[in-house]
């Protein structure tokens, strides 16, 4: 019994000893060597999940003999080189098995995003470049280096510094940070509302790559989705007091279709119309008024117009009265009567002036719309005849650019300078329906032309066979002289 | 009408044309099972004027030049008042008249007629059917559009594979490397001024031969009795029969071109990949289809070029099948041809057909 009693006693007194072994090189660099590293690294998630210097910088971390525990042998490199870092970091933070102890929700993935970025290609920023070497935080933590707090002052150190940025991409503004401080991001940003979108909400926090790189978070095709994900958030949008149907909505845009069905990539998406860093556009005070931009001629056209200074006095917006702002819809002449967004949601009055020029409008469209839908099915039949109408379908295009440009004087809404500018439309329209029948006129005419000439063959074939005929049976008389004498008698 | 006589007499004193004009009357054509075959002679010189005329009205828009051929083609068939027709009609009566050609030489090769004292008048027709088809494949490259562009490629890069001067004779046929403007040139001048000129002096030698020997009597004559062989007067009968199957012949010319217009295609694009199902005019297709059998290497030759060569000394020996046919002195010299002609066109059809149908 004794003897039990004193080899457990003797197990517990080794297993006392080896838990209670001190980090030998932790222990150093905190207290004798005195470094700043040994101290941060009390506060570091590292520390906190119990991994040692060693296991970044090797050596023997529990024998205390200083030059022992540096050994070769030991594995020690000391302090790594700077193409050694992200390798050194991988080789936890890319096995999930390894994360998989610490039960860490930490993407292992991450790195094989950052590799293909820029930033890992030209060898800028390695790990610790942004979320710093000994005294590494949580993502969480408000002390982190790349917490949302700090995160815009860490990016704007390089992106904000020109002389830094110009070894790099000089063409790249560095005062994405100033502007960031103007949008509304930035305000709520500044205020302390820390939910506001920083910089690696939009860019991503590894995955960062230019704007005109299709895995870009910010690419024109990617832009909307990534807004989405706060905007479209519900739970997240909740304090903001903003609608959260605005992804759906441009989806459903005659903008988001262009954009993600014909892939026409000049096609506007949210950052277009609200802007980036800045989240409002140059020269624009109002995101109302930022469809100018583009809708050059329209805008100019409405400034013209009547509605103009009205709009202007009662503090209307523009353009999205009629179109709506997120959920545009392809121009559709059926908008003049619209009775929620057309110019009868307001000119409702039957002999209203506006009514009236609305109607008129509205039927002149309507007209040439279907004397283009005859046009093409008079030339498609046409065509399918075997018949050249070419040169036509040039001249129908015509119709399109009138249409264009009596839609875009829609809105200065005047109707005599409208009634100008689709008339040539009408002209047009009738002159290839007058083509189109002519050129089913002269397929058939071919049938019937053809047809007179093989009955005028045919007569002549036929009246020679008779005469041929005709000819052999004088020479059999002539030939055989007792035919001839019958023939007479 | 006396002012009339008095040209024709006026003309005669200078140039004795009674003469052959009695000579036209007195001509006589033997009427047998087989004269429907005779006609076919007529029906290719038919066709040939059409050519010389609408070809004639097709050069008064066509441009030649790899910027110009096509835009005139599109041109005359679209704008021009009758241009489609015209068009049409020129490339179906080209075709109609190779098949014309083609069956008249196997009428003359069945009934035996180019034997003595026929021969040259058979290697005169020869020599018709050869620059017919030339003909045809010189004028199927001007309307520069794609299939013409890369059907004319392979035709021409058949002729690379001749030993030793192959490269030499390409660059010569095409006037350069590859098929381009100066081939478009080459041809449209072969076309238009080249072959004219020699069919027309050969067609005139054809001619004279056959108006001054006159018809051959068919060979089973031999057994009839001179009383009960039976012919007919040149003119007027023949040549109204004549007329009678040009007409009709151009009947079917107006409804194929009304009702099967040619299409042009698109235009000829040197940088574009040759488009699927390629193929030669229907009168090549039994040797382009004998080609794709013959293997890469046969003996030291290159398979194409030993294929050219077979094609090339069998032509050579129908070309001269009045001098080494037999005649009448060989027991079996008849069935020989017989057998022969039937074989060839045999094998040409069933290498066509399979031609369009792979």
């Amino acid at each position: 019994m004794k003897k039990t009693i004193t080899i457990l006693t003797v197990l517990f007194l080794c297993l006392a000893l080896l838990t209670s072994a001190t980090d030998e090189c932790l222990d150093c660099h905190s207290s004798i060597v005195g470094g700043i590293s040994g101290d941060k690294y009390h506060t570091s998630v590292h520390y906190k999940h119990n991994i040692s210097c060693a296991d970044c910088h090797g050596g023997d971390k529990f024998n205390d003999d200083d030059e022992e525990a540096k050994l070769k042998s030991t594995g020690f490199i000391g302090v790594p080189k700077e193409s050694e870092i992200n390798k050194m970091c991988i080789s936890c933070h890319g096995d999930s098995g390894k994360m998989g102890r610490f039960k860490s929700k930490i993407d292992t993935k991450q790195f094989l995003d950052f590799k293909k970025t820029s930033h890992a290609q030209k060898k800028v920023l390695n790990c610790v470049s942004c979320h710093g070497i000994h005294d590494i935080q949580p993502k969480g933590s408000r002390f982190s280096s790349v917490s949302p707090k700090k995160e815009v002052e860490m990016c704007s150190k390089c992106h904000s510094d020109a002389n830094y940025m110009k070894l790099f991409n000089s063409k790249l503004p560095t005062d994405q940070h100033e502007k960031y401080l103007t949008s509304e991001h930035g305000k709520l940003f500044a205020k302390g509302d820390y939910n506001a979108a920083t910089c690696s909400d939009c860019h991503s926090p590894h995955a960062i790559f230019k704007s005109d790189d299709i895995r870009s978070s910010t690419n024109v095709k990617k832009i909307a989705y990534t807004c989405g994900n706060c905007h479209s958030d519900k739970d997240y949008m909740k304090n903001y007091d903003i609608k959260t149907d605005q992804l759906d909505n441009y989806l459903k845009s005659v903008h988001g279709k262009t954009l993600y069905e014909k892939n026409d990539i000049s096609s506007p998406s949210c950052d277009d119309c609200h802007g980036n860093h800045g989240a409002t556009p140059d020269g624009y005070d109002e995101v109302s008024h930022v469809c100018a931009s583009c809708h050059v001629m329209n805008a100019d056209l409405f400034k013209e117009s009547p509605h103009a200074e009205h709009f202007e006095e009662e503090n209307i917006p523009q353009c999205i009265v009629c179109h709506d702002n997120h959920l545009i819809e392809s121009p559709n002449h059926d908008l003049i009567i619209d009775k929620e967004h057309g110019c009868v949601s307001c000119h409702e009055d039957e002999d209203d002036k506006g009514y009236i020029a609305a109607m008129a409008m509205y039927e002149q469209f309507k007209s040439l719309r279907d004397k283009s839908v005859l046009a093409n099915f008079l030339l498609d039949s046409a065509e399918v005849l075997g018949m050249d109408i070419s040169d036509i379908r040039f001249d129908l295009l015509e119709i399109h650019e009138n249409i264009i440009m009596a839609s875009a004087n829609t809105h200065k809404a005047s109707l005599e300078e409208f009634l100008k500018l689709i008339a040539p439309g009408h002209e047009t329209a009738e002159y290839a329906i007058n083509a189109g029948n002519e050129a089913i006129y002269d397929f058939y005419m071919r049938r019937w032309g053809l047809g007179a000439a093989s009955l005028l063959i045919t007569l002549l074939i036929v009246t020679l066979h008779f005469k041929i005929r005709n000819i052999e049976k004088m020479d059999a008389l002539k030939i055989d002289p007792k035919i001839s004498s019958l023939e007479s008698s | 009408m006396l002012k009339g006589k008095s040209i024709i007499k006026w003309v005669d004193q200078r140039y004795e044309v009674t003469k052959a004009v009695d000579f036209m009357l007195k001509k006589k054509v033997p009427v047998s099972k087989h004269s429907f075959w005779l006609y076919f002679g007529g029906v290719s010189l038919f066709f040939f004027i059409i050519q010389v005329l609408t070809g004639m009205l097709l050069l008064l828009y066509y441009r030649v030049g790899e910027d110009s051929s096509f835009e005139s083609m599109q041109l005359i068939v679209t704008k021009v008042k009758f241009g489609w027709l015209i068009r049409s009609i020129h490339s179906w009566s080209a075709n109609l008249m190779v098949f014309a050609v083609i069956v008249h030489m196997f009428s003359v090769y069945f009934t035996k007629t180019f034997r003595k004292p026929r021969e040259l008048s058979w290697v005169t027709g020869m020599i018709l059917l050869l620059l017919s088809v030339t003909f045809g494949f010189s004028g199927y490259l001007l309307p520069w559009n794609e299939l013409a562009y890369f059907a004319t490629k392979v035709g021409t890069d058949m002729v690379g594979s001749i030993p030793v001067i192959g490269h030499d004779m390409l660059v010569i046929l095409r006037g350069s490397d590859t098929v381009d403007g100066a081939t478009l040139s080459r041809f449209f001048g072969l076309h238009v001024a080249i072959l004219p000129g020699i069919f027309t002096v050969v067609l005139a030698i054809h001619l004279i031969f056959v108006q001054v020997q006159g018809m051959s009597d068919p060979v089973e004559w031999r057994t009839i009795p001179v009383k009960e062989r039976r012919y007919m007067p040149f003119f007027p009968n023949f040549a109204l029969k004549d007329l009678l199957l040009w007409l009709i012949v151009l009947n079917i010319l107006a409804l194929l071109a009304v009702f099967f217009p040619m299409e042009l295609g698109v235009k000829a694009d040197a940088f574009a990949s040759a488009p699927a199902g390629i193929k030669p005019e229907w009168y090549f297709m039994f040797m382009f289809q004998t080609l794709k059998y013959v293997p890469p290497h046969v003996f030291f030759l290159e398979g194409e070029f030993f294929g050219l060569l077979m094609f090339g000394i069998m032509g050579v020996i129908w070309f001269l099948v009045p001098f080494w046919d037999s005649g009448e002195k060989s027991k079996y010299g008849n069935t020989l041809l017989n057998v022969l002609g039937v074989l060839l066109i045999i094998y040409v059809i069933v290498l066509t057909v399979i031609g369009y149908l792979e």
